[in-house]
C-alpha cells in the first residue's frame, strides 16, 4: 500500500468521503454565516475615492493617542483580515490600547482600475488617504502599518514622504523578491509573460489569483475538512472558521497595470533591493528611511518568506528599529490563536511608545 | 461526531498529506512543469487575443468599446481628482490673500 493513490482510496473509505461531503455541503451555509461575522468594529468612512474608502474606527478611549495609525492592506486581499471577528481583530486590540486607528480599504478593482499605474496607488491614493488622516486627526505625521503588499507600500511611502511618517510597521511585506518562495519561482520571466497577462486579461481576475493561492498546497484543504468535521459543534471554532472561509474566498482582481509593474520590477527584476526601483519618478533607497521601523515576519510564511521580509530591517537607516520573527504562517501571524499572545501585545507596546500621549 | 472517523483518520491523513504536499511542491517547482504550464497559459492568452481581434474585425465591437470607456472613465477620475486638488489649493491661496489684505 505504498502507492499514494491507493492510500488515498483507503483514506476515502476510512471516512474521508463522509468528512469531505459534509464539508462541501456546508460551504454555502458557512459563507452566509461568515458574511455577518466579519469586519464588525464600528467605523466611519472619512474619505472615498473611486473604489477605495478610508475608514476611521471609533476610538475606545476618550482621548486616543495623538499620532494616528493608518493600516494599509494588500491590494488583492480584503482589509478586514485585520478586523476579522471581534475576538480575532488586530484593529480592535489596538483601539483598546488607546490608538486612533484608520484603515485604507482599496475596494474591488473594476475595469476602470486596469489603467491605474502601480505608482499611483502610493503617490495618489495612499498619499491622499494619509493627508485625510492628518487633517482629521490634526497630527502632522501618521504611523503606517502595512500588511503583506501593504507593508511594501508603506515602506515605499516612507521613502517618498518621510516627513509624513511617524513610524513604520511592516507586517509580512516582502522587500526581496528573489528567494526560495514559490511565487518567486512561478513569476520568472522564463515562463511568465506579465505583459501578455495584462494585455489579454486587463485586470487579473480574482478567481485566477485564488487558484494560484490554492495551488501552493491543494491537499491542505482535506485537513481543513477534517478540522471542520471534528470541531463542527464548537461554536467559537465555527465562527472563526466561517470568517476565514469568507476572507479566503473574497479576493479582489489585481489591477492590470499595477500587476504589470509588480511582477516585472519586483518579482522578475528585483529592483527594490538593488536600489534601482523608481516610484513616482523618484529612485527608492530604503536606506533613507529614518522613521522608527518595526519589521515582523512569520517563519512559516510561504507567500512572503521571512528572510525576504526581515531584509527591510537590515536596509533601513533608522536608529530606532526592531525585528521579530514569529512561529506562524502568513495569515496566522495576524489572526491565528498565537497572534493574540505573540504579535498583538508586542505591536501594541511598540506603537504605544511611539504614538505620543 | 461519528467516532470511527476522527481518531484513526487524522494521523493517517496528516501523514499522507505531508508526503503528497512534498511531492506536489517538487512537481510545481520543476522547471519542466513550469515551462509546460507557462507555455500552455501563454498559448491560451494569445488565442484569446486573436479571437478578440477576429471578432473586432468582424464587427463585434462590444469588448473594445468597453475597454475604451473604462480607460476614459479612469482618465476622468484622475481629472476630477486633479481639479479637486486644484480647487483646494485655490481656496487656500484665496484665504491667504484675504488674510494678507
Amino acid at each position: 500500500m505504498s502507492d499514494p493513490l491507493e492510500r488515498a482510496a483507503a483514506l476515502w473509505s476510512l471516512g474521508l468521503q463522509q468528512v469531505w461531503e459534509r464539508y462541501t455541503a456546508a460551504q454555502e451555509a458557512i459563507l452566509a454565516q461568515g458574511r455577518a461575522l466579519v469586519s464588525q468594529t464600528p467605523a466611519t468612512v472619512v474619505r472615498a475615492e473611486g473604489r477605495a474608502r478610508l475608514l476611521r474606527y471609533t476610538p475606545q478611549t476618550p482621548t486616543p493617542r495623538p499620532i494616528p495609525l493608518l493600516c494599509v492592506p494588500s491590494l488583492i486581499n480584503r482589509h478586514y483580515v485585520m478586523d476579522l471577528i471581534p475576538e480575532r481583530s488586530l484593529v480592535r486590540y489596538l483601539l483598546g490600547r488607546g490608538m486612533d486607528v484608520y484603515m485604507l480599504d482599496w475596494g474591488t478593482a473594476t475595469p476602470v482600475d486596469r489603467y491605474r499605474p502601480f505608482d499611483e496607488y502610493i503617490t495618489g491614493l495612499l498619499r491622499r488617504a494619509v493627508a485625510a488622516v492628518r487633517q482629521t486627526s490634526g497630527s502632522s505625521a501618521v504611523s503606517l502599518l502595512g500588511y503583506c503588499m501593504g507593508g511594501l507600500f508603506a515602506a515605499l511611502y516612507t521613502v517618498l514622504y518621510p516627513d509624513e511618517v511617524a513610524a513604520l510597521v511592516n507586517l509580512a511585506g516582502p522587500v526581496n523578491y528573489h528567494d526560495d518562495g514559490i511565487y518567486s519561482l512561478w513569476t520568472r520571466p522564463e515562463w511568465m509573460d506579465a505583459d501578455l497577462y495584462v494585455d489579454a486579461l486587463g485586470n487579473i481576475p480574482a478567481p485566477l489569483l485564488n487558484m494560484t493561492f490554492n495551488m501552493v498546497r491543494p491537499t491542505n484543504e482535506l485537513v481543513q475538512a477534517l478540522n471542520y468535521w471534528e470541531r463542527g459543534e464548537d461554536e467559537g471554532f465555527m465562527r472563526r472558521f466561517a470568517a476565514m472561509q469568507i476572507w479566503l474566498n473574497d479576493p479582489t482582481p489585481f489591477p492590470g497595470e499595477a500587476f504589470r509593474k509588480y511582477i516585472k520590477d519586483f518579482y522578475q527584476r528585483n529592483l527594490l533591493v538593488q536600489g534601482r526601483l523608481e516610484v513616482g519618478g523618484q529612485r527608492i533607497d530604503l536606506g533613507t528611511i529614518c522613521a522608527p521601523t518595526l519589521t515582523i515576519a512569520a517563519r512559516h510564511d510561504h507567500i512572503a518568506p521571512w528572510r525576504s521580509v526581515t531584509l527591510l530591517h537590515d536596509l533601513v537607516g533608522s536608529a530606532d528599529k526592531d525585528v521579530i520573527v514569529l512561529e506562524s504562517g502568513h495569515i496566522g501571524l495576524v489572526i491565528g490563536a498565537s497572534a493574540q499572545t505573540m504579535l498583538w501585545p508586542h505591536l501594541g507596546d511598540w506603537l504605544s511608545a511611539r504614538s505620543g500621549g | 461526531m461519528p467516532e470511527p472517523v476522527s481518531g484513526a483518520l487524522r494521523a493517517s491523513l496528516e501523514a499522507w498529506e505531508r508526503e503528497i504536499a512534498a511531492q506536489w511542491d517538487a512537481f510545481v517547482r520543476a522547471p519542466g512543469t513550469l515551462r509546460r504550464i507557462g507555455g500552455q497559459i501563454n498559448q491560451t492568452l494569445i488565442a484569446q487575443q486573436r479571437l478578440r481581434a477576429t471578432l473586432q474585425a468582424s464587427g463585434f465591437r462590444a469588448a473594445p468599446a468597453g475597454e475604451q470607456t473604462a480607460r476614459l472613465l479612469y482618465l476622468l477620475e484622475r481629472l476630477e481628482q486633479q481639479v479637486g486638488e486644484l480647487a483646494t489649493r485655490v481656496e487656500q491661496l484665496e484665504r491667504r490673500v484675504g488674510r494678507d489684505e
